[in-house]
């Protein structure tokens, strides 16, 4: 017992001004007191044994976390400088993706170009054979016939003239479409540019593969107004869509009878807020698990070498740019359809 | 339902009180005692089997009754049961599994009663020094009795010494096994509650390498090293002398998570030089999620005794006895409070009181689900239903 304590219960105890009642109940406030006070004492003690180890044990963990900072920072600049180099890999992917859809553009662009230099070939013929009989006309003295034929050269000039701008624009375009795009977007004619792709991509097929054949069907609604795009990203899109579409369509006639007939339908739609534009096939379609994947970047279902798996990837990138929705639809065995929504008032 | 409480430094002491509760008439059907490895448990079982008492008993690491708390002795919380409402059951595990052992148990329960509500007592060390696993006793109970089932108690002590705890009848006893008072559910309610006090502090931690009882790692950092370092042992030359329990774990338990936001403590037991790992009481297989520790603050007798309130139909509500199952790790830690703790109880309840210092206590925390738990103050109320 506390030592003053003990001292007043002596007294208590000895003294004979109480009553007995007295003192029973002063001694138990003196033993309550004794219970206060060690209660006090414990509390105080306690008190100053748990502030101590807290802080020990707070000060250390403190001190683990500013080691384990540093640790991060330094595996943070290692993952920048990772994440740099990633990037920088993933950009040369991107523009490898653009020069093999511009490989598959070549053979259709050659197509195309071979036209208007036939025109310009022929022309220049003519109007050499022209000036020849002009020269002859001159000597004879003909003016009316000299006069005729220089007409018929001025249109054969001017058509050349013309074919010759149609392979500056087809050649043009070429370059746009192997440059990085310029992001500037421009009123663009949907339908002209759906089937200018369209035509690329089946001649660049038909090129590389003499033995592709498939149907083509387009309905192009005539009252879709002209959409701000930044035209060669959206036609590298549509060409995508487009080159996908036949692959699925020939790589199913390879397991079909002569009886199935690949086909490719491609359609426009005038959606008073937006502009649909839909690639459809009659394919193998796709199962769920592939479905779930196709736009994650890097993902094909093409053997290697074939395929990058990023042209869905950077396709729906492309679309959700220009506030639009990239979407597909497939059953198994029946085919697949994707289909563009790009607003109007983008 | 009447009860008393009774104590006795010895044989004797216990035969004059018992004699003294009785004089009034009052006659105990049941007594539930915990009493020291250091007494005469068959002689004061002998007492009581003479007078037609059952026994629910069990050994103790410090024992007390309202107004009175002692180590080495023996305290009894007398009972005027019916007989058709309660059973006192033993089950001795030997040479089988607990899982067999609490199955058997869980089967013989179901047949005293179809809505059984439990006070039960496990052993907490054999003789060979083998911890009884009271987590796994609890999961196998739970799933034989459904969770709805209420049982309460704590595991069986033997002052520290830990070469050995008995749980016993007037019949019978065991070293490995459980002893259970089974209450008929629909003529007799139990209200309890489990509450330990301790709070996490610092960061949260995972256990990166350890196999059974012993923690190896932490975070990668090895267990003994962290240990010690945090709670600022560094200087600590003698390892193998060293009584972490009593002079660290007892304070600075570990707090690991589990379901329902729930928590468990476990605590350090030795070191294991030779493997260099900490030798917990319970199992940290790794990838447990755990805390360091900061003590009950000082006002956990209040915080114990209002909870007490959120159990009680109204503020007046009294009970006809109570038990109290209180961590031994709580009295080196609360020191004169586990006291206040204790007594507490029994006047907020208004009604006489047993219980013991225990190595595991079984419980809910509120609102919580049946569990196993550590450092905790485990009490339930017993009433008799009008």
């Amino acid at each position: 017992m506390n030592q003053h304590l003990q001292t007043l219960k002596d007294l208590i105890q000895q003294s004979n001004a109480f009553s007995e009642e007295e003192k029973v109940l002063l001694l138990k406030a003196v033993k309550n007191a004794e219970n206060d006070l060690m209660i006090s004492e414990f509390k105080l003690e306690r008190t100053e044994k748990v502030k101590r180890t807290t802080a020990i044990l707070l000060e250390e963990t403190i001190d683990e976390l500013e080691q384990k900072r540093k640790t991060i920072e330094v595996a943070n600049e290692a993952l920048s400088k990772s994440l740099k180099e990633l990037k920088a890999t993933q950009a040369q992917l991107i523009q490898s993706e653009k020069m093999a859809s511009l490989g598959e553009l070549t053979a259709g662009i050659a197509h195309e170009i071979q036209n208007p230099l036939n025109f310009v070939n022929n022309f220049s013929e003519i109007s050499i054979e022209l000036l020849e009989e002009m020269m002859e006309e001159l000597n004879n003295g003909d003016s009316e016939e000299v006069h005729a034929i220089a007409n018929d050269v001025i249109q054969n000039l001017e058509k050349i003239n013309h074919h010759g701008k149609r392979a500056d624009g087809i050649v043009k375009g070429m370059l746009l479409h192997s440059r990085s795009s310029s992001g500037v977007k421009e009123a663009s004619e949907i339908n002209v540019l759906v089937d200018e792709y369209l035509r690329l991509a089946y001649h660049g097929l038909r090129a590389k593969d003499k033995a592709f054949n498939a149907s083509m069907e387009t309905h192009f609604d005539t009252s879709v107004d002209k959409v701000n795009i930044v035209p060669q990203d959206i036609g590298r899109v549509i060409l995508n869509l487009i080159t996908n579409a036949f692959y699925a369509v020939s790589e199913k006639k390879k397991t079909e009878t002569d009886k199935f007939q690949p086909t490719v339908w491609i359609e426009t739609k005038n959606k008073e807020k937006a502009v649909e534009i839909s690639v459809r096939d009659n394919g193998n379609g796709m199962p769920k698990h592939v479905v779930e994947k196709i736009f994650q970047p890097f993902f094909t279902t093409k053997p290697t070498g074939q395929g990058t798996g990023l042209g869905l990837s950077l396709s729906y990138d492309i679309v959700k740019a220009h506030g639009g929705e990239l979407k597909v639809e497939t059953e198994e065995g029946k085919g697949t359809e994707f289909i563009i929504l790009l607003p109007l008032t983008n | 339902m009447r009860s008393k409480s009774i104590h006795g430094a010895s044989v004797s002491e216990i035969k004059a009180n018992l004699e003294n509760s009785t004089a009034d008439g009052f006659e105990p059907t049941a007594a539930i005692v915990f009493i020291s490895i250091e007494q005469d448990r068959k002689a004061v079982c002998n007492l009581l089997k003479d007078r037609n008492i059952s026994v629910f008993g069990a050994t103790s690491c410090g024992e007390f009754i309202d107004g009175k708390q002692t180590k080495g002795e023996t305290a009894i919380l007398l009972l005027e049961l019916r007989q058709k409402h309660f059973s006192i059951l033993l089950e001795a595990l030997g040479e089988g599994t607990l899982e067999q052992g609490a199955s058997r148990l869980a089967n013989r329960v179901k047949k005293e009663f179809s809505n059984p509500s439990i006070i039960l007592c496990p052993t907490g060390i054999d003789k060979n020094g083998a911890f009884f696993n009271g987590d796994e006793l609890v999961t196998h109970l739970e799933k034989k009795l459904g969770p709805d089932k209420l049982f309460f108690g704590g595991m069986a002590g033997d002052d520290w010494k830990l070469n050995g705890t008995y749980v016993f009848t007037e019949k019978e006893e065991t070293d490995r096994g459980i002893v259970a008072l089974v209450l008929n559910g629909d003529a007799i309610e139990i209200k309890g509650m489990a509450i330990t006090g301790w709070k996490p502090m610092g960061i949260s931690r995972t256990v990166t390498k350890s196999k059974g009882n012993l923690l190896h790692e932490i975070d990668g950092i090895p267990a003994v090293e962290m240990y010690l370092k945090y709670l600022g042992r560094t200087d600590l030359e003698d390892k193998i002398g060293y009584d972490v329990l009593k002079e660290l774990s007892f304070e600075y338990p570990f707090i690991v998570e589990r379901e329902n936001n729930e928590t468990i403590l476990k605590s350090p037991m030795k070191i294991n030089q030779d493997e260099n790992a900490l030798f917990m009481d319970i199992e940290m297989p790794v990838g447990t999620k755990f805390w360091f520790t900061k003590p009950p603050e000082l006002d956990i007798v209040e915080e114990v005794l209002d909870k007490v309130n959120l159990l009680k139909g109204n503020p007046d509500e009294q009970a006809d006895a109570l038990l109290v199952f209180s961590c031994a790790g709580r009295q080196p830690v609360l020191g004169p409070l586990v006291n206040e703790e204790n007594d507490g109880l029994a006047k907020v309840w208004k009604t006489p009181m047993a219980g013991f210092f225990t190595y595991g206590e079984i419980g809910r925390s509120y609102n919580g689900k049946q569990n196993f738990h550590s450092g905790a103050c485990c009490w339930v109320a017993i009433k008799e239903r009008i």
